[in-house]
């Protein structure tokens, strides 16, 4: 008999012949393409001590380099090549779970007579996931998973179901009434009454309601399949009411509409005789003595019988048809039946019941480890990308290192073949993240020690051990089990932070109330869409900020708070500063997350994101511009230039760049030098030194700002409009200002704070033609933020300033002052108290602000930036350098 | 290009378009790596629901038959569907395969 590839995990294992195994056979763990794995190994220290120690390396077939390679780890599966190794890379188990992950294939394997295989952990390790993956490694079929808590394990192998007919006409019928509203409220009540038992016996726990009811009163849904396998023991209450209720709609007369009650074979004889998988879900939470007949079956599925017969005690009970047994027989497995049992620790809850000596005797469980480091960041790397980037990082170190974009495209052709197996895309935030694997792996370490931390100081039980003896007041049983770090809890967090929100302002942030009718929708203005990436990082630590606090001090837990501010500020999760107030070198999360092509390790990426923003500038600025990119410079020129504009930035050489837009010149030059001219130079030339400014050589004010839109040339810019010719000017004698004061440093961007503040004139077309227009300038370079309060600037670089970090402000604008407050809040939020009013003294170096050491000038701030009328005292005009082009 | 074929193009990059829309906002992890997305009513919903590749589910039921089917790779749960978070979830959970959903939120808000 010919096999079809589908077919051959659901034939029997003694009819499998060379050639099907070997069509099964995937192998897992090559020389070349070897699998991380965990476990015990003797590591040799330096002073020639061994010890036993448990180390992440990786599993490979070997090789005696004559009869080529052997052994490798096999999946035995219908699934194409490929798509079983994407699987089983951005898929893999946690670290510590990967000894359990190779146990699992070779008991799939064909000759293996023990097919089951048992875990025991806590909650959310990932536990019925590990057996389900194995499922799915092997075919595209589902691998049921049935939940047996609180269900009686006799009706694994024989069942009383309702049943429902073909099609499933009378549930059907049901829902179409409940959803348009068209049920009689006596059958809805009826409905309701479905969960009765399960909540008189304790077990109707909100996961396991059949029928879910809203506030109002309304059906929401019906688990019918639920409903289906409910129980022998509920199935007649279930019988009942549906009886009822088919009747009171007139159900009854209609063809099809069958409802009845048969015994058949339970799930584990189905699967047995289908030749699939199987996840018994939380095994040790069955109701207590209902497996005791499973005893036999076990040592069936185990291997240590060959044959093993089990009575339908169902048989004629109720006038119940059905069959009367089942014989399990070794010659009948099938390649694809498989049992993976879960449970969880004991200690989980009053319902986790200690299972027969016998069970385990028999079914061996495996005690998962508690999650340590790695296994935190694994699984924080799978969330954020999709595939566990670390893990494969720590085993693939060296080649990573050595070739980091080959490593980067590898990881990405795994998750897009995944993506591709499974119907879908890969979102735009995994992608960019992969192509900064490096980023994503330094940031999720720092979150997996902070969640290290975290789970300790919440762990009741090891607070002694952990050093968190102060917290013993605070941090009960009860509060563990609510409030303790797992997966899950990592889970929520980071699908908080995902997506783009709606940002909550600051409390003491202005208000601005429109009191006219509102009858129509608000204009929300130009809606320019963001890149998910952009601010990820700060979405996420924003949001553990606030869950921190919301965990801890709001509920009382002002210790527990404490420690873990320190453990957040220890891990660099916020910018990190070294305790003599020196910046650290160190990335923060906040800032290695923030990904954008601004800051890709790629130049061509970001070369193409400069060539996109210049290309749309100058077709927008210039409507006689109609060209295609490729038309107006060509991405290798752009390249080109950005690599130079680096390289001179690199060697300590910033010069300024503005853009090029005259026609004859911008494909070979679209950026051209520029320099500053600062007023305060001039007090301490000759008269006739000082050089002549025309209004012609002025940068026009859309020129400077489009170059901040480009990636490189934004922060080469940003480096380049800082000078000391104010602090020459000063310390000439001609005024008494400490020279040294934090003000004078924030102007000239030196300040330890980060914060920098200056301004800048360039070309604006106003009302009464071109002149001069103010520029300022608010920077925190620490987390690499920009205020800039100007003119209107074209549309086309919003969404490029978003990406860079750069919030624009036009001073025309109704809101101005609210947005600029806003972000000059946003700035000094990590700062030392009091920055606010010392930006505003520096900003009194060029400006007339009147008393600059006023007590809370800084409340002014906002009102100096967006007025048009400050008078400069010495300003910086942003000028050509000779011999470019004139637009 | 008939003009049959120029439509059939169209319909499959505004499907094409709102999946990938729907993928860049929010997302649920639910169990065996499924993911429940949220999608516009209006013409990303319609686009996903006309380009075929999604099975659509409005019910307990219908969705527990699509977890079963091989060949869905993609649900789409409407607006006004019979379904909870926590029945979504339950459902996931006991299938053990990895999909991809969409769920139908809002109005028509980017016509």
């Amino acid at each position: 008999m010919k096999h079809t590839e589908r077919d051959l995990l659901k034939t029997k294992i003694k009819d499998l012949t060379a050639e099907d195994k070997s069509k099964l056979e995937t192998p897992l763990g090559t020389l070349t393409r070897p699998f991380p794995m965990w476990g015990t190994q003797r590591i040799r220290h330096k002073n020639g001590r061994t010890d036993l120690d448990q180390v992440l390396t990786t599993i490979a077939a070997q090789s005696d380099g004559v009869t080529g390679e052997s052994e490798p780890m096999m999946v035995y599966s219908t699934r194409p090549y490929k798509e079983v190794m994407a699987l089983a890379y951005c898929d893999m188990p946690v670290p510590s779970m990967l000894p359990l992950f190779f146990d699992g294939l070779e008991r799939r394997k064909p000759e293996s007579t023990n097919r089951t295989q048992f875990m025991i952990g806590d909650p959310g390790h990932g536990k019925s996931f590990l057996g389900a993956l194995q499922s799915r490694l092997r075919s595209k079929e589902r691998a049921e998973v049935l939940d047996c808590g609180g269900k009686n394990m006799r009706e694994l192998l024989f069942e009383m179901v309702l049943d429902f007919g073909t099609g499933d006409a009378l549930p059907t019928a049901i829902d179409k009434r409940l959803q348009a509203g068209a049920l009689q409220p006596i059958s809805v009540g009826l409905l309701k009454e479905l969960d009765k038992p399960l909540s008189d016996s304790g077990e109707g726990s909100k996961d396991k309601r059949i029928v879910e009811v809203a506030e109002n009163g309304d059906v929401l849904s019906i688990d019918w399949a639920q409903l289906k396998t409910v129980g022998h023991a509920r199935v007649d209450h279930a019988f009942s009411i549906l009886s009822q209720v088919s009747k009171i709609e007139g159900l009854d007369n209609q063809g099809g509409n069958a409802l009845g009650m048969n015994s058949q074979f339970g799930p584990l004889v189905q699967k047995f005789i289908n030749g699939e998988e199987m996840v018994l879900d939380e095994y040790n939470k069955s109701r207590e003595g209902t497996d005791d007949n499973l005893q036999t079956v076990w040592q069936f599925m185990i291997g240590e019988i060959d044959t093993c017969t089990v009575e339908n005690p169902l048989k004629n009970k109720d006038a119940a048809s059905g069959p009367s047994e089942f014989t399990f027989k070794r010659e009948d497995m099938k390649a694809g039946f498989f049992i993976t049992l879960t449970g969880n620790k004991k200690e989980d809850g009053l319902t986790t019941r200690s299972l027969n000596k016998s069970v385990y005797s028999r079914l061996s469980p495996q005690t998962l480890p508690d999650p340590d480091v790695m296994d935190w960041q694994h699984r924080i790397c799978q969330m954020m990308t999709g595939m566990p980037v670390s893990t494969l990082y720590h085993v693939f170190r060296d080649d990573a290192d050595k070739k980091p974009e080959d490593f980067g495209k590898w990881l990405l052709w795994l998750r897009e073949t995944k993506a591709e197996s499974e119907g879908t895309v890969v979102p735009d935030l995994q992608k960019n993240l992969l192509n900064n694997w490096k980023d994503v792996v330094s940031a999720s370490e720092k979150l997996a020690k902070f969640y290290d931390k975290w789970a300790l100081m919440t762990d009741s039980e090891k607070l002694m051990e952990s050093g968190n003896t102060a917290l013993v007041e605070e941090v009960d049983d009860e509060y563990t089990k609510k409030e303790g770090i797992d997966f899950r809890k990592i889970k929520q967090h980071l699908e908080e932070a995902i997506p783009i929100r709606p940002r909550m302002q600051p409390f003491d942030a202005p208000v601005k109330l429109d009191m006219r009718p509102w009858d129509e929708k608000p204009d929300l203005g130009t809606r320019m869409p963001e890149n998910p990436s952009a601010h990820f990082g700060t979405r996420l630590v924003e949001y553990l900020d606030r869950i921190v606090y919301e965990k801890s001090a709001a509920v009382g837990k002002t210790k527990l708070y404490d420690k873990l501010q320190g453990a957040m500020q220890e891990f660099g999760l916020r910018d990190i500063h070294l305790q003599e107030g020196e910046h650290s070198h160190q990335r923060s999360v906040e800032q290695l997350l923030n990904l954008s092509d601004f800051d890709s390790p790629s130049l061509s990426r970001r070369a193409e994101a400069a060539r996109k923003v210049f290309c749309e500038f100058v077709r927008q600025a210039d409507p006689d511009i109609e060209a295609s990119d490729d038309h107006i410079i060509s991405a290798a020129r752009m390249r080109e230039v950005l690599e130079d504009v680096a390289r001179r930035n690199a060697e300590g050489q910033p010069e300024l760049m503005v853009v090029n837009r005259a026609h004859e010149s911008l494909s070979r030059d679209p950026v051209q030098p520029a320099e500053i001219r600062d007023e305060a130079a001039n007090y301490s030339m000759a008269e006739e030194d000082v050089p002549s400014l025309s209004l012609r050589d002025i940068v026009h004010h859309d020129d400077f700002l489009a170059a901040l839109a480009m990636p490189t040339v934004s922060s080469n810019n940003l480096d380049s409009i800082w000078g000391d010719d104010l602090r020459q000017f000063l310390s000439s004698g001609q005024t008494d200002v400490d020279v040294n004061d934090e003000p004078l440093k924030m102007a000239e961007n030196r300040s330890e704070t980060k914060l920098g503040i200056t301004s800048l004139q360039v070309l604006f077309n106003g009302k009464a033609g071109p002149e001069p227009v103010s520029l300022h300038v608010v920077r925190d370079s620490a987390r690499n933020k920009t205020l800039i309060v100007s003119e209107e600037v074209p549309s086309s670089l919003l969404p490029a300033f978003r990406e860079a970090g750069i919030t624009h402000v036009n001073r025309n604008a109704a809101d101005a002052r609210h947005k600029t407050e806003l972000a000059l809040r946003d700035m000094v939020t990590q700062a030392p108290g009091a920055s606010m009013d010392k930006l505003a003294a520096a900003f009194g170096y060029r400006y007339d602000i009147g008393d600059a050491t006023k007590e809370d000038i800084g409340a002014q701030l906002p009102d100096f930036l967006v007025s048009k009328n400050m008078e400069s005292v010495a300003s910086k005009y942003v000028v050509r350098k000779p011999g470019g082009p004139q637009v | 290009m008939s003009l049959n074929s120029a439509k059939a193009e169209l319909q499959d990059i505004a499907a094409a378009a709102a999946t990938r829309n729907a993928m860049e906002q929010d997302c649920r992890f639910l169990s065996h790596g499924c993911r429940l997305y949220t999608i516009d009513a209006g013409w990303q919903s319609d686009a996903l629901r006309r380009s075929g590749d999604v099975a659509v589910c409005d019910s307990m039921l219908t969705l527990e038959k699509a977890m079963a089917d091989t060949a869905v790779t993609s649900v789409l749960i409407p607006k006004g569907a019979m379904l909870t978070h926590a029945g979504i979830e339950r459902v996931c959970r006991r299938h053990g395969v990895t999909k991809v959903l969409f769920e139908e939120v809002g109005g028509d808000t980017d016509e």
